[in-house]
């Protein structure tokens, strides 16, 4: 068990190494999306911005599924059993979880503003 | 996967550094060596900067920390072996698989860029290509293996890429060589033939994954009534394990591949494009377009010309590194261990058998410097990403007795799988990476 927790743990810090110009785009927009909400002194917490941008992630992750395998040079038709399908779902979910990050702050002033 | 010594002489054996090796069997090894060190003023010679000897140089480098260490390898850029099947299909730049070695280098190490010439063991010595020598307490031997071409009659690796011969193993630069002559065969069409030789070889899946891919290939560019590959086998199968050796043949004999068992590839006329095979009806002289070589391996010459090498046994003739399969100590001098491709041990090596063994070598070098004896024991894991398609692999990991053993459970190893595609293609380059630093 703790060899793979400390294995998985090291896999994802190093996939993210790999992947460091994407994950440094997604970091600097979060960084500048939310200050700016901060600057709005809107307040951080908007339920109904909430309500839409789970809704925005929900319509994000059926196509993060859709689309994933080809970008792993792969297709769908190659997701072909339970552990395929349960890590397809996980993964989507954790790309329409960055969606989610990235269009609640808008929302949020998108919102007040209206 | 690690286990602590149950043999019968290990009772009176003392624990080293508290309960660490206790924990191995039940937390596995990461536990068993998190807080283990020594503050001996001890050197250790490390042999090799590959995927083996910077592992264990950077875990050494923590848990010595008055300890010097040496690492002897002239080679500046390494490379990522495992990348090579993907170079040679076309699907990766050979620049993917390049690792610049000094990144991975620790500060306090003294890295020696020649090649070894004699191990001295009698005397923990080593000698340099310059004459050099260098004198040490304890010796790490993780140098790889040695391809040896010149055993195949009228093999030149220089023409590897060349008039239908591909090579993967050989290097990025061949494997680049090689997607050229495997794609003109792919458009072109003819016989394909891939070869694997009688003796241990390095990641034994590579040469039925370069046969699952350009079949894969060759189904992309429509050729399939054009081009034709054959396989052949030194050996009695095609891979360790029955069922996945069953697999392979069985899915290679779906898509018109024959497969030729114990037909071993003893030379080539590489201008007549013509191949000699030795089989158990005698010699057979077969014409390709296609030729993929794998070449036989062995120990490099300085293990197999020292006193280090197995003198007797299924390892001799190789001159693989004498070890005990379970601790990887040598087997008569106890100052030394070895780790990766260059031991004499069972199954075939990959980078997943250093991962786990790297760190048991660190765990066992370090009861040795503290007088006592090595405590955990490898059970031979190792690892093959079957890749049988592009986008699809199977995640075969066994030990010695060829069991299976998955890291993950929910990784079904005898299911063809986008997710281990995945591991495979995304995952297990930044992982291979942290294992150099020594944090997996």
């Amino acid at each position: 068990m703790m060899n793979n927790i400390n294995l998985s743990f090291w896999m994802m810090i190093g996939w993210l190494q790999a992947n460091m110009t994407a994950v440094v785009i997604v970091l600097v927009l979060l960084v500048a999306l939310y200050g700016a909400l901060i600057a709005s002194r809107r307040g951080l917490f908007n339920g109904k911005a909430f309500v839409c941008g789970i809704g925005v992630a929900a319509v994000a992750w059926p196509v993060f599924a859709a689309i994933l395998p080809s970008l792993t040079g792969s297709s769908l038709a190659e997701v072909s059993y339970s552990t395929d399908y349960v890590m397809l779902g996980l993964m989507s979910a954790g790309f329409a979880g960055v969606v989610f990050l990235l269009v609640y702050p808008l929302l949020v002033m998108m919102l007040k503003k209206g | 996967m690690v286990s602590k010594d149950m043999r019968p002489d290990a009772g009176r054996r003392k624990f080293l550094f508290g309960s660490a090796a206790a924990v191995a069997s039940l937390a596995g090894i990461e536990s068993a060596i998190a807080g283990m060190r020594s503050d001996k003023s001890v050197h250790v010679v490390i042999i090799g900067s590959g995927a083996a000897g910077m592992a264990i140089a950077n875990r050494l480098n923590r848990a010595l920390p008055k300890g010097k260490l040496t690492v002897i390898d002239p080679r500046a850029p390494s490379y990522y072996w495992p990348g090579l099947t993907l170079v040679a299909t076309g699907l990766w730049p050979e620049s993917k698989t390049l690792i610049d070695t000094a990144d991975y280098m620790p500060a306090r190490a003294e890295w020696v860029k020649e090649s070894v010439k004699v191990i001295d063991a009698a005397n923990n010595s080593v000698q340099t290509d310059t004459g050099r020598n260098i004198a040490y307490d304890y010796l790490v031997v993780a140098p790889g293996v040695e391809y040896d071409y010149a055993a195949i009659e009228g093999m030149d690796e220089k023409a590897i890429g060349t008039n239908g011969l591909a090579s993967v193993y050989h290097s990025p630069a061949k494997a680049t060589a090689s997607w050229t002559a495997i794609h003109k065969f792919v458009n072109e069409g003819g016989q394909g033939i891939y070869t694997m030789p009688s003796t241990p070889i390095r990641c034994a899946g590579a040469p039925l994954k370069m046969t699952f891919l350009t079949l894969d290939r060759i189904k992309q560019a429509g050729t399939q009534a054009k081009a034709k590959i054959d396989f052949h086998s030194a050996l009695g199968n095609v891979f360790s394990l029955p069922f996945f050796s069953d697999y392979t043949i069985n899915r290679w004999k779906e898509d018109g591949v024959p497969t030729h068992l114990k037909s071993d590839l003893k030379a080539v006329d590489l201008g007549a494009r013509k191949a000699r095979f030795a089989t158990g009806q005698g010699d057979v002289e077969l014409t390709y377009d296609l030729l993929h070589v794998v070449p036989p391996m062995r120990a490099p010459a300085f293990v197999r010309d020292s006193e280090l090498s197995w003198k007797e046994g299924n390892f001799a003739e190789g001159g693989w590194l004498a070890v005990d399969q379970g601790t990887l100590q040598h087997m008569d001098f106890k100052n030394v261990f070895g780790c990766g491709d260059v031991n004499g041990t069972p199954r075939g090596k990959t980078a997943a058998t250093v991962k786990l063994s790297a760190p048991l070598v660190v765990a066992n070098l370090l009861s040795v410097i503290e007088g006592k004896e090595p405590e955990l024991i490898f059970n031979g894991y190792t690892s093959c990403p079957l890749l049988t398609k592009f986008g699809s692999a199977m995640l075969v990991e066994f030990d010695y007795e060829g069991n299976l053993t998955p890291t993950f459970s929910f990784i079904d190893p005898k299911k063809e799988s986008w997710f281990a595609w995945v591991m495979k293609e995304q995952m297990l380059k930044p992982t291979y990476l942290k294992m150099l630093e020594g944090r997996v």
